[in-house]
């Protein structure tokens, strides 16, 4: 348009600057009539040109030769034609250089109306993006966009897994224009074009004939002609790899794939969000799944003790609901009323200093239900700080069965050691009684034991809180009274009654019912069948005890029988042999000396036989506990001297140097006659085990307040691995047996046992085959042991 | 003076035989019992100075004759000593507890019993 008016003005131009010319000529030609002769050639030659100029040749120039007038026209009209060729020639370049504008201006407009068509595409692909959070539609959707956008028939978005760092394979999440079916559910790196593209993070382009993959299409299986397989990258995270085909033969141009590039990255970008969405989500999750279906109470609480999380075993721990509970200070749903300020204080203390008792580790503290009743609960509260704010996370378990488990067990354990400490099952009754009593909460028990004919319970131990006696021994049930007690022996059951309470137990050994432990109380008491089951198991131990210290106590019985007519029928015997030897040894005349040294053997062995049954009733009391000591003053050097000269005979009989090293000791306390028996035993042991021509050395010296003795023999000694033994009952070194040194292995027991019935010990060292070394050590004023003394005592008052 | 009348009562012969033996040795007019009620029945009749009684007798043990014989205004004087073949303390309580004055323990030297015997009547007769 407006190069059609610039035209038409540039021919008006002209046809103007034409007719004015034409005019002029026509004037001079007027004129030139006037003017004949010399003036008509030089103007036919303007007019000729000015014809030229009209015809429009611009070139046209005449001959300015002529009449100076006739020239000077014809400069002018050279002039005049010049400067109409050069305004020609402008207007001509000005208006190429409009029509080359022109295009410029049409190429911007085009590539402007692109530019906006694309920004639409990748807006409304980033819009569609948003429309999903959940990853598989939003793959879907970003596929088919993808493809729609790149004009393909076909495409697949295949996505890693969690990790993106590790380099595992990628699943098949999207499929567009075939059926997932079709494709690979999983895809490896390396793994094809696709595997490639993720691999190598790359785009991989394949054009025709490379493709391999054929699709339904068209009714029919048509192979894809052109391959774009695009990594999908965020942020150096590997997301996963989308490939796009195109049945029709249409390569990817390099615009084209720089656009899908592009667009995939978004889609990348907005596949990782989504699946950490997904992540998280499956995480909280897990989390509520775990949390709902814990045994243990779980509540989280803001910086304001509000409750904010109170799982369905908090519910069932409290009696609140989460829906009651949600919002409300946890000090008012839960903590006792007089510990709320100090809960209070310390969470505040917590938030102002971080650090508080209650936080961060493991606290036993009582817990409040809805009903108002107390609950021991263990728990740990953990501070989190969420963008600044504190929250507190607590596990709370309810210990009262651990509480229980732990009292049953303290009384079982108090029990058990009232078994094992007292002597006789008398002294121990009372005592269990009274660990039971202390320890479940009870104000008296008794322990009724059954008579042997099974008609009465008969009251033999009792202990009450109070002290006050709650019954008295000898007491006994009568054949028809309906008391717990006997109904329990009857039953051979726990009753439990509840108020006032009454636990009556059957003591049970076997199957007989041997009595009832009773448990009372002035207050009710509802049954607790833990207790009952933990009463039952005690009730057994009880009978086992019971029954065990009866059978001691009857075998304690048959033992003594058993010495005392060891004692007697041996006795009676030796009487006899050593009275009658002594009435024939008195008779000086009638014996020869053959006679008398053959009786003296007699005599000898009888007396071996004598000491050997003193010796086993010495042990039999010492083990029974009845080793009496008849206490007065002892001389041991005396003691000593005397013991070395009793052995001297047999010392010398062997050729040993029988030495004795002695100091004054000061007077002891002690049994003269029984520490006499432990210098004979050790001094006679030494000089027995030690071959001919050995030594044996006595010393005795004191030593603080303590007197030592040693017996050092060079004989056969003690094999190291039977030292242990040496003390026990019957135990015979090898050393001995093998020599055939007799004796019966007691002496060191009761030379050991009566020591210790002074206060002092014994002890030894020996290297086998060089020798022994004994070692008593007396206490210089030792307190006599207890039984003798109360017996002397005792003694005193009676007499 | 004639001899002091000594009774014995012991169930083991050969020990009554030695004892009976012995005592006679130094003079005393020996009676001899094997049982406890055979000991009370002589005891009675003859009313000795002194008795031995073994601890384990048939029919009547030595505790329960002492006993008898203290209860009994007629013996309740007679010295009485104890012959036990027991080592154990208890058993000697009982020898005293029964009310006798002294004990010998089996086996026994017949010169100690002698003795003892001997001296336990002259300290009766000082009295």
């Amino acid at each position: 348009m407006r190069r059609e008016s610039a035209d038409n003005q540039a021919r008006t131009a002209i046809l103007i600057g034409v007719a004015g010319l034409v005019i002029s000529v026509l004037l001079i030609l007027a004129y030139s009539g006037y003017l004949t002769g010399a003036l008509l050639r030089p103007i036919a030659r303007v007019a000729g040109g000015a014809r030229r100029l009209a015809g429009g040749d611009l070139s046209a120039r005449i001959d300015e030769r002529g009449p100076a007038e006739m020239g000077e026209l014809a400069r002018t009209f050279n002039v005049m034609a010049t400067s109409l060729e050069e305004h020609r020639d402008q207007l001509e370049s000005q208006n190429a250089e409009l029509e080359a504008s022109q295009g410029e201006l049409e190429h911007a407009v085009e590539q402007l109306a692109e530019e906006k068509r694309q920004v639409e595409v990748l807006h409304r692909f980033g819009a569609r993006l948003q429309e999903h959070a959940e990853l598989e539609p939003l793959a879907a959707a970003a596929l088919d966009d993808l493809c729609e956008l790149a004009r393909c028939e076909v495409g697949a978005l295949y996505a890693r897994g969690r990790d993106e760092r590790t380099r595992e394979g990628a699943t098949l999440l999207a499929s567009h224009g075939v059926r997932s079916e079709r494709l690979a559910p999983r895809l490896d790196p390396g793994d094809g074009p696709a595997g490639r593209a993720m691999q190598q993070r790359t785009t991989v382009v394949l054009g025709y004939g490379e493709a391999g993959l054929r699709v339904p299409a068209y009714g029919d299986d048509v192979p894809v002609r052109a391959e774009l397989h695009v990594p999908l990258i965020q942020s150096d995270r590997h997301v996963g790899v989308v490939s796009l085909g195109r049945i029709r033969d249409e390569p990817f141009g390099e615009d084209e794939t720089a656009t899908i590039v592009y667009l995939a990255s978004q889609a990348a970008i907005a596949l990782s969000n989504a699946r950490a969405l997904q992540v998280a989500r499956h995480q909280a999750r897990i989390n509520r799944a775990v949390l709902d279906t814990a045994n243990e109470a779980f509540l989280a609480m803001n910086d304001k003790i509000q409750v904010t999380a109170w799982n369905p075993a908090a519910e069932r721990l409290f009696g609140w609901s989460g829906t009651e509970a949600i919002r409300q200070p946890v000090t008012e749903l839960i903590v006792p009323v007089e510990d709320r300020d100090n809960v209070r204080a310390e969470l505040e203390l917590f938030l102002r200093t971080g650090e508080s008792r209650l936080v961060g580790r493991r606290i036993e503290v009582t817990g409040v239900r809805r009903d108002g009743s107390e609950v021991p609960v263990e728990m740990t509260v953990s501070p989190l700080n969420l963008d600044g704010r504190w929250v507190f996370n607590a596990f709370v378990r309810d210990i009262t069965a651990r509480r229980r488990s732990q009292l049953h067990l303290r009384v079982q354990n108090a029990v058990a050691r009232a078994m094992a400490e007292a002597a006789t099952a008398e002294e121990a009754l009372p005592r269990m009684l009274a660990a039971l009593g202390e320890g479940l909460g009870f104000a008296g028990g008794q322990y009724w034991s059954a008579d042997a004919d099974g008609h009465r319970l008969w009251l033999d131990a009792w202990w009450s809180a109070s002290g006050v006696e709650a019954g008295e021994r000898g007491e006994s049930t009568t054949n028809d009274d309906d008391s717990a007690a006997t109904q329990a022996w009857r039953s051979g059951e726990v009753l439990w009654v509840e108020d006032p309470a009454v636990v009556a137990v059957p003591v049970i050994s076997g199957t007989t019912t041997l009595g009832v432990l009773e448990l009372t109380s002035a207050e009710p008491r509802i049954r607790d069948d833990q207790l009952v089951q933990m009463m039952v198991y005690l009730s057994q131990q009880i009978g086992q005890y019971l029954e065990r210290k009866a059978s001691e106590r009857e075998a304690e019985i048959l033992k003594d029988q058993f010495f005392a007519l060891v004692s007697h029928e041996l006795r009676t015997p030796l009487t006899s042999i050593i009275g009658y030897l002594e009435l024939v040894l008195e008779d000086d005349e009638a014996l020869t000396d053959h006679h008398r040294r053959f009786l003296g053997v007699v005599d000898r062995n009888a007396r071996r036989l004598l000491r050997l049954v003193g010796d086993l009733l010495f042990v039999a009391h010492v083990e029974a506990g009845r080793l009496a000591l008849e206490v007065g003053e002892v001389d041991l050097r005396t003691l000593t001297t005397e013991a070395i000269e009793a052995a001297r005979p047999r010392a010398e009989a062997k050729d040993l140097v029988l030495e004795a090293v002695t100091q004054d000791v000061p007077l002891m306390a002690g049994d003269r006659d029984r520490l006499a028996q432990v210098l004979d035993n050790l001094i006679s042991n030494a000089v027995k085990f030690t071959p001919e021509d050995g030594s044996v050395t006595v010393r005795l010296v004191t030593r603080d307040d303590e007197a030592l003795l040693e017996v050092r023999d060079t004989g056969v000694g003690i094999p190291e691995a039977e030292q242990d033994r040496l003390f026990e009952r019957f135990y015979r070194a090898s050393t001995a047996t093998e020599r055939a040194i007799p004796g019966v292995g007691l002496g060191l027991t009761i030379a050991k046992a009566i020591v210790e019935a002074h206060g002092g010990t014994l002890d030894f060292d020996s290297v086998e085959g060089a020798g022994t070394t004994f070692r008593v050590r007396l206490p210089l004023n030792p307190p006599p042991t207890g039984a003798p003394e109360s017996e002397q005592v005792r003694g005193g008052v009676s007499l | 003076m004639t001899a002091p009348v000594v009774l014995v009562a012991e169930d083991d012969a050969d020990i009554l035989d030695l004892v009976e033996l012995r005592l006679r040795q130094e003079g005393y007019d020996v009676i001899t019992a094997r049982d406890g009620q055979e000991a009370l029945r002589l005891a009675g009749e003859r009313r000795p100075a002194l008795a031995l009684l073994d601890v384990q007798m048939p029919r009547v043990n030595g505790y329960d004759v002492t006993r008898r014989l203290r209860a009994d205004a007629a013996t309740r004087g007679m010295v009485i000593l104890i012959l036990t073949a027991s080592v154990r303390d208890t058993e000697l309580a009982r020898a005293f507890e029964a009310g006798a004055d002294d004990f010998l323990r089996k086996p026994f030297s017949p010169s100690e019993l002698a003795a003892r015997v001997r001296a336990a009547l002259e300290s009766e007769a000082r009295l």
